[in-house]
């Protein structure tokens, strides 16, 4: 029984930190984008998303900008699903566009794929330029 | 032996004759067990007359919310009589729209009179003055600002007032000080005379002068008290309208407006208990009748044209602006400025007051458009705007924004230690983006933001707009602004909007958002 249940914190232990590390990991592996910024500015962002390895963004959210509601002059992408995008601390990568967006097109693929990041967003995106990039915590 | 039974019957002696003189000095109209009365009826403690002047019928408005919360009407006439509202007189006192004497009658005699005085803001404060005080020399205070040596006067008016005896109205007698302890210059709530020219005539009676009905008007009287002796309130001596420079100052009170009014305290009660205060909700109800009222063309008809006419055009790009306040402060008509546009970006800067080309104003707030191609709420700008403008000029309270669609908000001051302390302690230099009007990227504004603004276009399928709107106003609330949001509905009232933030119970780091009706400031729930 004892060692039951020490077996069954030694679990425990392992998941908290494995899910830790993997959080640690993300942030290291998105920061990284934001350290290399210099080489991908003036680039479409296809060409970071092709130098990104098995970690993919899987949603993507529009910025707003408060003085013109036309433009969308940044996207945030995340490496979590829509629906996990509100989880406190999930991390999201902010890309500031050379020339702003039209919120009408980015509207039209919101309405198609409800902020998931599918092919149709990675073609579209993959086109806009790349001024910024940051990484925050949510 | 005998020394000691004759000092006992001295000592009995002196101590029964020192209660009976301390029972004397302070002599109190009932007693404790008199108030223990039922709860009396508010609309008959409150019945007016129909033809009853609009600030009348302001002052009790204000009376009957508080009944509502704590009925004392039975109370207030077993303590100091029938409050005879029709027989009000209205001072201009200095720095309040108006101050009404309001007398109350016990056993035909005028024991009380209240003083509802309306002050910046539009709050009415209240206080009493009593007769008891006066016949026990209880000094007189005032902390709404009327002269108290004047007291004992305005006894002997309103009980001459009361008994249809008419004191001459004289004219020439205007000019005297307010401080003139010989002189009295009042209002009363009459048959407006045929010789009275429009611009006599107070701006709240009925305009239609060409219909022959039977009109009411605020009527200046002016009397001189005859053998007057100045600076004593001498019952023979008279008194003019506002405040004295001399006057004595009260003593420190937490609410001495309450203090001075709730009826079961007295100028003899030592410890006043704690005055009520107005929770946050209670603030943003209030404050959103008034809101809507400052648009309402039957109260503010200035306002009101103005409002029209900014929100009839809105030019791309371009946010115009007016002010509004009062050309002299016994004004109850706002006057506004101009309409000015300001620089091209939708940046207009609101100032504290209206540039001095619009003509010089006591400035009480502005509103200003947003422009199409802006959100309609309230930006991060503008809170920070209105902080800025209110640091300025301690009187500018009421700060609103246009758009197009009907979109028109106000900002509510739910709590003014919050709102004043909001600039200090979230400072714009590190949380305000001035070239983007946003919250700047990347802080824990910006981010609370952003993640309920996501929600509520992502997971509630609100337009932009809409979810802006929400998530400034989960902004406001969460990072203690002191400011709440209110959206103007089709009835052109104004309605606070209320945004929590709800962890999910299997997991608290997943957070949603909600809209509620649910008055959430203070945590007691108020449907509203």
């Amino acid at each position: 029984m004892k060692y039951k249940i020490t077996l069954l914190f030694v679990l425990a232990v392992l998941i908290i930190n494995t899910s830790s590390l993997a959080q640690v990991d993300t942030f290291a592996y998105a920061k990284n984008f934001e350290l290399q910024k210099s080489q991908y500015a003036g680039l479409p962002m296809s060409s970071l998303l092709s130098n990104m390895g098995g970690l993919q963004f899987l949603s993507v959210f529009s910025g707003i900008n408060v003085k013109n509601k036309y433009h969308i002059p940044y996207s945030t992408f995340f490496f979590e699903a829509p629906g996990n995008r509100f989880y406190q601390g999930v991390i999201g990568v902010t890309i500031h566009w050379q020339t702003p967006i039209l919120s009408t097109d980015v509207q039209y693929y919101r309405n198609r794929n409800h902020a998931y990041f599918t092919n149709e967003e990675r073609q579209f995106y993959g086109t806009k330029i790349i001024k910024d990039i940051k990484v925050y915590r949510r | 032996m005998f020394l000691s039974k004759y000092f006992l019957v001295l000592f009995l002696t002196f101590f029964v004759l020192s209660i009976t003189i301390l029972n004397q000095g302070c002599k109190k109209i009932g007693n404790r067990e008199e108030l223990m009365v039922s709860e009396g009826n508010i609309e008959e403690f409150l019945k007016l007359p129909a033809n009853s002047s609009l600030e009348l019928k302001v002052v009790l408005a204000d009376l009957r919310r508080q009944l509502s919360r704590q009925n004392f009407a039975a109370q207030f006439v077993q303590w100091h009589g029938q409050p005879q509202w029709s027989k009000a007189i209205k001072l201009h006192g200095k720095g309040g729209f108006f101050s009404l004497l309001i007398p109350c009658i016990k056993t035909n005699k005028v024991t009380t009179f209240i003083v509802a005085s309306q002050k910046l803001g539009g709050g009415i404060l209240f206080e009493l003055h009593r007769r008891s005080s006066l016949d026990n020399k209880i000094p007189e205070y005032s902390y709404i600002g009327l002269n108290p040596n004047k007291v004992k006067n305005y006894f002997s008016l309103l009980e001459l007032n009361l008994q249809g005896k008419e004191l001459p109205s004289q004219s020439g007698s205007t000019a005297s000080s307010v401080n003139d302890e010989c002189f009295y210059t009042w209002w009363q709530w009459e048959i407006c005379p045929m010789t009275l020219t429009k611009g006599e005539v107070d701006t709240l009676t009925p305009t239609n002068n060409a219909v022959a009905i039977i009109q009411y008007c605020w009527v200046e009287h002016t009397y001189e008290w005859p053998d007057c002796e100045p600076g004593t309130g001498n019952p023979s001596g008279g008194g003019g309208g506002g405040g004295c420079t001399n006057c004595p100052q009260p003593p420190d009170c937490l609410n001495p407006y309450w203090y001075s009014f709730v009826p079961v305290e007295d100028p003899c009660d030592d410890n006043p208990p704690n005055p009520p205060t107005l929770t946050p909700c209670e603030r943003v109800i209030l404050g959103c009748q008034k809101a809507s009222a400052l648009f309402k063309a039957s109260q503010q008809p200035n306002m009101a044209a103005r409002k029209a006419e900014i929100t009839s055009q809105f030019f791309p790009n371009i946010e115009r602006c007016f002010w509004f306040g009062k050309n002299l402060s016994t004004d109850l008509i706002l006057t506004t400025t101009n309409i000015l546009p300001g620089p091209a970006g939708n940046n207009i800067t609101v100032t504290p007051y209206p540039p001095s080309s619009l003509g010089q104003l006591l400035t009480y707030g502005a509103a200003h458009t947003h422009t199409d191609s802006g959100y309609s709420a309230p930006s991060p700008g503008d809170i920070y705007n209105f902080r800025w403008v209110n640091s300025i000029n301690s009187n500018f309270w009421d700060y609103f924004n246009f758009s197009s669609g009907q979109n028109e908000y106000a900002f509510i001051v739910t709590d003014t230690v919050l709102f004043r302390n909001f600039g200090l302690n979230w400072s714009p230099d590190v949380y305000f983006d001035d070239s983007t009007g946003d919250w700047k990227e990347g802080t824990e504004i910006f981010i609370a933001k952003q993640n309920a603004f996501d929600y509520f276009v992502e997971v509630m399928n609100k337009t932009e707009d809409e979810a802006f709107e929400l998530a400034q106003a989960f902004i406001a609330r969460k990072y203690q602004t002191g400011l709440t949001i209110a959206k103007m509905d089709a009835q052109g009232n104004f309605k606070p909007i209320f945004v929590n933030e709800i962890s999910d119970s299997s997991n608290p780091s997943n957070k949603t958002y909600q809209q509620t009706i649910i008055c959430n400031l203070n945590f007691i729930v108020i449907e509203l």
